[in-house]
C-alpha cells in the first residue's frame, strides 16, 4: 500500500520464470543479455531463453566489425543452459560456413525444435548434422543448397519453407515424403527440379513461387489454403497434350484442390497452363464432377481478359465453386486485343443461366480498364444475385493529367450496367502501377 | 453497479452475476460475461459450479489483489464485447497500459495467475519495451533494482571479447583471484594486497610470454581502432570509479589487444589495472571498447583504501620509466622476462607455474 513517500520496492524481480521470459523473448537478443548485468537477481534471467533470434537488429547494434556477430553468437549459445526451442538466425552477412555448421551442430544436440536460416547475403551448403535434428518442428531455410542424406526422417517436421534452395542428389517429394506430418509448405524459386508433384497428406497450406513446367497434386486431401505464383516455362502449348479427361492440366491441378478454401493463383503462366487444350465455350459446362465445395475465397491475378481459354478458365473455377464469397481478379490484359472473342464467351454464359448465388465481395483490379474487362465486369454485375459490394482498382500510368479521368471514365461506365443485386455497392479507386518483382538470378 | 440498478436500466434482461473472492478475503461481484473471459474463472464455474452467490466465492489466486482485480475486470469488460473493431481494441490497450512500473508488473503476475493470456502478453510487451534499449542504470531506475553486482558481475564474461583461448585462461585467472580476494576482503587479511601484486605479475608473465614483437605497434593500432567511451558518472577523480573502469578496461582492452597483433599483449595484463588508466590519461590511450557489462560498482571502503594506495604506486612507477621500459622491451626478449622479476621480486616466477598447472 502506497503511504505518504513512494516506496521503491523492486516489483519486477520476482515474477515468475515464465513470465520473465515473456518479457525477455521480446526484447531483441542483445538486451535481453544485457539484461544480465542489472542485479543478482537478473544475473541469470535471460540463460534460460528458449528462443534465440539473431536478427538484423544485432547486426546494427554491434556494427559487424570483426566478426562480432559471431563471437556474441558463440557466447550466448555457450552461456545458454538449458534447451533451445527455437533459433533464428536472419539477415546477417557475417557467420562463415563453418560457423553455421557448427551451430547447427550445437543446436541439434539441444533438441531444438523451430529452426530459421535467412541469409540472403551468403550461399551455403546445409550440413548433414542438420538432419540429426529429429525434434525439428519448423525449418526454414534460403540461399542454400540441400544436400539429403540417402535415409533421413523429420518426423515432426510440421512446416517447412525453402526460398531460393538448391535441390542436390535428391529429389522434392522424397523430401516430402520423409515429413510425413507436414501441414505448411512454402516453396519460393527452388532450383534442380521442374516437375512438382505434392504428395502430402496432412498438408493443410501450401505456398509455390518460381519456375516450374508441371505441377501435380496427388494425394493432398486436406489442403485448405493454397498460394500458387508459378511462371511457367514452356509456353509453347503445342508440344503439350491437348486437355481429355484425366490427363488435362486442369484436373492434374484442379484435383488435388478440391477441399481448398483459400485460393490464390498469380501469374499469367499458371493460368495458361491450366488452359492447355481448353476449348473454351465447352470448359466451364464442363467437367461438373469437379467442384470445390469448400472455396469460399478466390483470387486471380494476371488473367489475359483478351485471351478466351483464360477467361474460360476463370469462369470455370468460378461456376465449380458454389459457396464462393469472395472473388478478387486482377487483369492484364493486353490494350490493342480485340473484345469480340470474350465478349461472345461471356454472352453465351448469361444465355445458358449460371449464376454465382453466394458470391457477396468482388474485388476487380484491372489496368487501363480496358473493355475486355469491362465486359467481365458488366458480366459479372448481371449474375451475382447477392452481390455487396464491388470494388474496382484502376491501374493508371503515371500521368497527372488524366489521372482523376479514367476513375470516373469506368465508374460511368460501370454505373450503366445492369445489375442483379439491389445492394450492391460500386466503389473505383485508381492506384499506380505496381511493378511486381522477380529476382531476375533465378530466371 | 447493484442488482437494484440493473432491473432499472433493463428490467426485462436479467444479469448473471459471479462472485469472486481474493486472497485478502474480500468479495466481489462482477457479470457474468465478464468474468467469463477469464478462462480460469470460467472453468471455475464450470467444473467446480461455484461462484453463483455470495457464500460460495471463487477463490482467486493469491496474486490477484482487489485493486488489480478491477483493472482486469475492466479489461475483460471492454474486451469481452464482440463488435468492436480492431483499431478500437488496439487503443484501449494503449491506455490501458499507462500505469505505473508497479501495477504493472502486478497486474501482469495476477493476469498470469488468472491465465489470461491476451493481458499478459499485453503487460509483457510494455515491460519489454520498458527494458529495451535503456542502459542498465535507466532500468535499475525505472524498476527500482538494487545494484548489488559487483566483483560477481566482473566474473561475468559475455562480452564481445576475443574466443581466444589465453583469454578465457585469463578470465578464469581473474575470476578466481578476485573470488580469493572477495573471501579475504572478508576476512581483512592483509595477504590481499600480496596477492593482488602477485596477480599482477602473473598476468605480465602471461602477457610478456604470450606477447609478440611490436609493443608500440600495438599502442598505435589501439589508439586509432577504437574510441574510449566513458560513461558519465565515472568521475576521474574518484580513484575507486577509475579503478572499476580501468578493472573493465583491462578486459576490454584485453580483448581489443587479442584482436589486433599478439604484440599488443603487452598492454594487456600490464600489472595494475589502475595503472592502465593512468597511463591512459597520458595520451598512450588503449582504446577500449565499452559494450555489456559497463557497469558502475561500488567497492567497499577498505578494498578502495588498498587500491588507491597501489595505483598511486603503481603509476609512480610505471609512469616515470615507461617509454624506457617500452624500448626495453622492443629491443630484446630477455629483458622482458627480467622486467615483471623486478617489478615486484616475489618469485613471480613461481607463481606463474601454479598458475599453469591449474
Amino acid at each position: 500500500m502506497k503511504r505518504g513517500r513512494i516506496r521503491k520496492v523492486d516489483r519486477i524481480s520476482d515474477l515468475p520464470l515464465n513470465i520473465m521470459e515473456h518479457i525477455l523473448t521480446r526484447l531483441p537478443i542483445r538486451d535481453a543479455v544485457r539484461t544480465s548485468v542489472l542485479s543478482k537477481k537478473w544475473k541469470y534471467k535471460w540463460v534460460s531463453l528458449p528462443e534465440l533470434v539473431f536478427d538484423y537488429s544485432l547486426q546494427d547494434a554491434l556494427q559487424n566489425v570483426h566478426d562480432k556477430i559471431v563471437k556474441f553468437v558463440d557466447r550466448v549459445l555457450l552461456l545458454h543452459r538449458g534447451p533451445i526451442c527455437k533459433f533464428e538466425l536472419s539477415d546477417l552477412s557475417s557467420p562463415s560456413l563453418s560457423d553455421i555448421h557448427q551451430w547447427i551442430s550445437f543446436l541439434s544436440r539441444n533438441g531444438i525444435k523451430e529452426l530459421i536460416l535467412s541469409m540472403p547475403c551468403s550461399w551455403y551448403e546445409i550440413p548433414s548434422c542438420l538432419f540429426s535434428c529429429d525434434r525439428l518442428n519448423l525449418l526454414e531455410l534460403s540461399h542454400c543448397l540441400f544436400r539429403c542424406p540417402p535415409k533421413f526422417e523429420f518426423k515432426h517436421l510440421k512446416s517447412l519453407s525453402l526460398c531460393q534452395v538448391e535441390f542436390a542428389g535428391f529429389t522434392f517429394e522424397d523430401l516430402v515424403s520423409s515429413c510425413p506430418l507436414l501441414e505448411t509448405l512454402t516453396l519460393m524459386w527452388v532450383r534442380g527440379f521442374t516437375n512438382l508433384t505434392i504428395e502430402a497428406p496432412k498438408l493443410k497450406y501450401l505456398n509455390l513461387r518460381g519456375h516450374f513446367k508441371d505441377v501435380h497434386f496427388k494425394n493432398t486431401p486436406l489442403l485448405a489454403r493454397v498460394e500458387i505464383d508459378l511462371d511457367w516455362f514452356d509456353s509453347n502449348v503445342d508440344a503439350l497434350h491437348s486437355g481429355h479427361g484425366e490427363t488435362s492440366n486442369l484436373i492434374k491441378i484442379l484435383g488435388g484442390l478440391v477441399g481448398v478454401e483459400d485460393l490464390y493463383m498469380a501469374s499469367v503462366g499458371i493460368l495458361k497452363f491450366l488452359a492447355v487444350g481448353i476449348v473454351p465455350k465447352i470448359l466451364p459446362n464442363a467437367f461438373h464432377h469437379l467442384k470445390f465445395y469448400h472455396l469460399k475465397k478466390l483470387r486471380l491475378t494476371s488473367v489475359a481478359f483478351h485471351d478466351s481459354a483464360v477467361v474460360s478458365v476463370a469462369l470455370y473455377l468460378i461456376r465449380s465453386a458454389p459457396y464462393l464469397q469472395k472473388l478478387e481478379i486482377s487483369g492484364s490484359t493486353r490494350v490493342d486485343a480485340g473484345v469480340e472473342p470474350v465478349k461472345e464467351l461471356l454472352e453465351l454464359q448469361e444465355c445458358l443461366g449460371c449464376s454465382f448465388n453466394q458470391l457477396q465481395i468482388v474485388t476487380m483490379k484491372c489496368s487501363f480498364g480496358l473493355r475486355p474487362e469491362l465486359e467481365f465486369i458488366k458480366f459479372l454485375l448481371s449474375v451475382t444475385p447477392a452481390l455487396e459490394k464491388m470494388s474496382i482498382h484502376a491501374d493508371s500510368k503515371d500521368d497527372t493529367q488524366c489521372r482523376s479521368k479514367l476513375e470516373s471514365t469506368i465508374l460511368e461506365e460501370v454505373m450503366r450496367f445492369p445489375r442483379v443485386s439491389s445492394k450492391a455497392e460500386i466503389e473505383c479507386f485508381e492506384h499506380l502501377q505496381i511493378v511486381e518483382y522477380r529476382p531476375s538470378s533465378w530466371m | 453497479m447493484s442488482e437494484g440498478e440493473m432491473a432499472i436500466i433493463k428490467p426485462e434482461v436479467m444479469k448473471n452475476f459471479i462472485w469472486l473472492q481474493t486472497a485478502d478475503g474480500s468479495i466481489q461481484e462482477v457479470e457474468e460475461e465478464v468474468a467469463m473471459f477469464c478462462p480460469m474463472i470460467c472453468r471455475e464455474i464450470l467444473q467446480t459450479g461455484t461462484g453463483s452467490s455470495k457464500n460460495c466465492a471463487i477463490a482467486l489466486p493469491p496474486r490477484v489483489n482487489p485493486a488489480i482485480l478491477s483493472l482486469i475486470l475492466d479489461y475483460c469488460r471492454f474486451h469481452q464485447v464482440p463488435g468492436r473493431s480492431n483499431k478500437e481494441r488496439k487503443s484501449f490497450d494503449e491506455r490501458f497500459i499507462r500505469i505505473d512500473t508497479k501495477r504493472l508488473c502486478e497486474l501482469t503476475s495476477a493476469a498470469d495467475s488468472l491465465q489470461l493470456k491476451p493481458l499478459v502478453d499485453l503487460t509483457s510487451r510494455a515491460l519489454a519495451r520498458m527494458i529495451e534499449g535503456k542502459t542498465p542504470e535507466e532500468i535499475r531506475e525505472t524498476f527500482h533494482l538494487p545494484d548489488d553486482l559487483t566483483e560477481e558481475e566482473k566474473l561475468e564474461p559475455l562480452r564481445n571479447t576475443a574466443d581466444d583461448p589465453r583469454i578465457r585462461l585469463l578470465n578464469r585467472l581473474y575470476a578466481r583471484k578476485r573470488k580469493e580476494l572477495k573471501e579475504k576482503e572478508k576476512m581483512k587479511s592483509v595477504e590481499v594486497e600480496e596477492e593482488r601484486v602477485d596477480e599482477r605479475s602473473v598476468d605480465d608473465l602471461l602477457s610478456f610470454i604470450n606477447g609478440g614483437d611490436g609493443g608500440s605497434k600495438g599502442v598505435r593500432a589501439s589508439k586509432h581502432k577504437k574510441k574510449n567511451r566513458r560513461r558519465k558518472d565515472h568521475s576521474k577523480d574518484s580513484s575507486s570509479n577509475s579503478v572499476n573502469k580501468s578493472h573493465r578496461e583491462m578486459d576490454d582492452v584485453s580483448s581489443v589487444c587479442h584482436n589486433e597483433d599478439e604484440s599488443i599483449n603487452v598492454f594487456v595484463t600490464s600489472p595494475s589495472k589502475s595503472v592502465k588508466l593512468q597511463v591512459v590519461d597520458d595520451g598512450f590511450s588503449p582504446k577500449v571498447e565499452f559494450d555489456d557489462g559497463d557497469m558502475d560498482d561500488e567497492l567497499d571502503p577498505a578494498m578502495k583504501e588498498e587500491l588507491d594506495r597501489e595505483v598511486e604506486d603503481f603509476a609512480r612507477r610505471l609512469n616515470s620509466d615507461w617509454p624506457e621500459r617500452m624500448q626495453e622491451i622492443l629491443s630484446s626478449g630477455q629483458e622482458r622476462r627480467l622486467v615483471p622479476i623486478s617489478m615486484n621480486g616475489n618469485g613471480s616466477l613461481r607463481r606463474y607455474t601454479t598458475v599453469e598447472r591449474r
